[in-house]
């Protein structure tokens, strides 16, 4: 009860004037940087952190909150519309929802994706508002093994999604993480893998081989495919889906939100790994989950859910324990520091008002992201009547761009464009993409984790199994390959086996 | 028929995993400039080179399984051959297995595409990025097969105007803009569209 008037009060403090227009001022912005490549919302939101010294504390976390809901979902539009994540998280939306947007089903893909990110963020906001003191002592049992464990659960659900060629698709994953571990070592200083070029010390952005091996093969594939007449993915349904259509993806949106909540509390997981788990959960379980990869509305509904689920609840162990588990919620942890307000369970009890308005903003973000969101991806929609040839033109030179803007690096561009040539090679060879992006995206994540872990318990390989929540974590990581791997590698023999006895078949 | 004769496009197929194999072997003798001491900074069990090395075996894992897994369906693919060339070939059935040529990648288009972009992106420090800018989206528009040139014209210089606004008014991005007197003339043309 007392949560309820608490959220009240919240709520009366998020619709004064001044915060509501700066959560939706934040809210647009926050959706237009995370859909063009090349801004993240996290750079919108580091930039709007000196502006924040002109309000009130609590005025300054409605604000970076909207840019915070809006940023996560903004991904997804670019990833839609022009196969180019504009987030990490963003990634999965690109499976399914770019095939759809190839159909000319742009506008359905895209109101799929809000109301499915939209549930996820409401859903989430709830979750942080009743669900907070609870988590903030389940996440304080939390320390670098568990973190690991999580980590190791993200990369081995890409078993889901490339089951039918798993070793393939393992050796992509294990390339994808030698090209994260380029660079200066964290832990020692050493370079590794940078063969004495200096460009190499820093490592190799995650980013920058998203956009080459996405966006620049996707581009010319489609210079190669159209002339310059014909509109992107033949003629273009502008078709919304129907409420009912929408409804019968409640089990994926669910399952999604379920699954962002859990994993968003643990910090350092994040947006990326809740989306890539969501999408590999979802194909194992769905009817339909062969045809994922080919516009399926379930793949597209289920990383939505997962990735906004996750804001609300990574600001779970930041208001509670002052742990930042992202890059957004560090910039909110820094504002709320810049601010002289601490973040810490005392927190609660001290400035209630702050919190609850704290949820409340988050929730009428969600809301209002419908909004927002509609109004950007209609924008971006009407992309999709440019000529091919000349979207083409630009998608090169907002990833040339969204490269260099990484670090302001000409050598970044360099290697986006050499992704892009190998991108394109491995599409011909049909050598699987994601899970290399994957790897680099999660696997200094991985090694951070793992390294730390070594160092902090005496270099005892045995604590990743002997903790009860990472043993846990990685014997549903078993369990996971197991499940999405044994009944492939059955429907694999028995195909082997009745090529072998007909061999016409076979031909 | 010999076994490579009959295999003879799957057995190049082969070449993909054994390459990786020898790029991972290869690479394991590279993955610090002083390994001796890459090795002396480890504590305990791991080290520097841990974390890279423990990819590039697994690497050099899959990559050797891939290649079983090969070898052994076509060793599988040839025995079944040898059968069915035994047996009186039923009617109706393909005389032999056609081999579908995949037809993609045939497009000189692509390829010319990619070296298009790839020229953009090295001569961006040279030219600035404003010039490559122009020039490429004029190119890109030519190799589309639009050959209309004032379409051209205002495509790029709109959308490269566009671009600029975005990313260096708005964003603050310290763009490239070229060296020498391309670098003066950018500096201008910024000054005049109320850049900086």
């Amino acid at each position: 009860m007392e949560t309820l008037i608490n959220l009240s009060h919240g709520m009366l403090n998020a619709f004064d004037p001044l915060n509501l227009g700066l959560m939706l001022l934040g809210l647009a912005v926050g959706v237009i940087a995370g859909a063009l490549p090349g801004i993240s919302f996290v750079n919108a939101m580091a930039m709007a952190l000196p502006f924040t010294y002109l309000m009130s504390p609590l005025t300054a976390m409605v604000f970076l909150g909207g840019i915070y809901a809006g940023g996560v979902f903004g991904g997804s539009i670019s990833s839609i519309l022009i196969n180019i994540p504009g987030t990490p998280a963003s990634l999965p939306s690109c499976w399914d929802g770019y095939p759809m947007t190839k159909r000319g089903e742009s506008t359905r893909a895209l109101t799929i994706a809000i109301s499915a990110s939209a549930t996820g963020g409401i859903a989430s906001a709830l979750l942080l508002t009743f669900g907070a003191p609870p988590f903030a002592k389940f996440a304080l049992t939390f320390d670098q093994p568990e973190f690991f464990a999580a980590t190791f659960l993200g990369l081995v659900s890409i078993i889901a999604i490339a089951k039918s060629a798993p070793i393939v698709s393992f050796l992509s994953l294990f390339v994808g993480m030698a090209i994260g571990s380029v660079g200066v070592d964290s832990l020692y200083g050493l370079p590794r893998l940078t063969f004495g070029v200096p460009s190499l010390q820093n490592g190799i952005n995650f980013v920058v081989v998203m956009i080459g091996l996405f966006a620049l093969s996707e581009v010319v594939e489609m210079l190669g495919k159209t002339s310059h007449g014909e509109a992107l993915g033949g003629k273009l349904k502008f078709k919304m889906p129907t409420f009912k259509e929408l409804w019968s993806l409640k089990g994926a949106a669910g399952r999604g939100t379920a699954l962002g909540c859990m994993i968003g509390v643990i910090p350092g997981a994040g947006a990326t790994v809740g989306a890539v788990i969501a999408y590999g959960v979802e194909k194992q379980v769905s009817p339909r989950g062969k045809e994922f990869g080919t516009g399926v509305e379930a793949g597209l509904a289920a990383p939505e859910a997962a990735k906004n689920a996750t804001t609300g609840a990574a600001m779970i162990p930041l208001l509670t324990l002052g742990i930042p588990g992202s890059a957004a919620t560090a910039i909110m942890l820094a504002a709320m520091v810049l601010h002289g307000v601490n973040p810490g369970p005392l927190l609660f009890s001290t400035q209630t008002d702050m919190v609850y308005t704290i949820f409340a903003s988050l929730l009428l973000a969600n809301i209002f992201m419908i909004g927002a969101g509609v109004l950007v991806a209609r924008g971006f929609s009407s992309l999709m009547k440019v000529p091919p040839t000349i979207l083409g033109a630009f998608i090169v030179v907002l990833s040339v761009l969204g490269a260099y803007g990484v670090r302001n690096n000409i050598f970044d561009v360099y290697v986006c464009l050499i992704f892009g040539v190998l991108g394109y090679i491995m599409k011909i060879v049909k050598f699987p993409t994601a899970p290399l992006v994957l790897g680099v995206i999660l696997g200094p994540l991985a090694e951070r984790y793992f390294m730390t872990s070594l160092a902090n318990y005496d270099n005892d390989l045995t604590i990743f199994f002997t903790r009860p929540i990472s043993g846990s974590i990685l014997a549903f990581a078993a369990l996971f390959v197991l499940w999405a791997l044994v009944p492939e590698m059955k429907a694999k023999l028995r195909r082997r086996q009745a090529e072998l006895n007909d061999p016409v078949l076979e031909a | 028929m010999t076994f490579f004769q009959l295999h003879k496009k799957s057995v190049r197929g082969l070449l993909a995993p054994s390459l990786f194999l020898i790029g991972a072997t290869v690479l394991l003798r590279f993955v610090a400039e002083d390994l001796e001491m890459a090795t002396g900074m480890a504590r305990g069990i791991a080290g520097p080179i841990t974390w890279p090395n423990i990819m590039l075996y697994l690497i050099m894992f899959c990559a050797a399984a891939w290649l079983l897994v090969d070898l052994i369906g076509l060793t599988l693919d040839y025995r079944a051959h040898q059968q069915f060339s035994a047996r009186p070939r039923r009617a109706g059935a393909p005389a032999s297995a056609a081999p579908a040529e995949a037809a993609e990648g045939g497009d000189m288009r692509i390829w010319v595409g990619l070296a298009i972009i790839m020229i953009y992106g090295f001569l961006i420090p040279i030219l600035g990025f404003m010039f490559a800018t122009l020039l490429f989206v004029a190119v890109w528009m030519l190799l589309g097969g639009i050959r209309k040139p004032f379409m051209i014209s205002l495509v790029s210089v709109i959308g490269t105007t566009v671009l600029l606004y975005i990313f260096v008014k708005l964003a603050l991005m310290p763009l490239e803009r070229g060296l020498g007197i391309l670098d003066q003339i950018t500096l201008a043309i910024y000054r005049f569209l109320h850049l900086i």
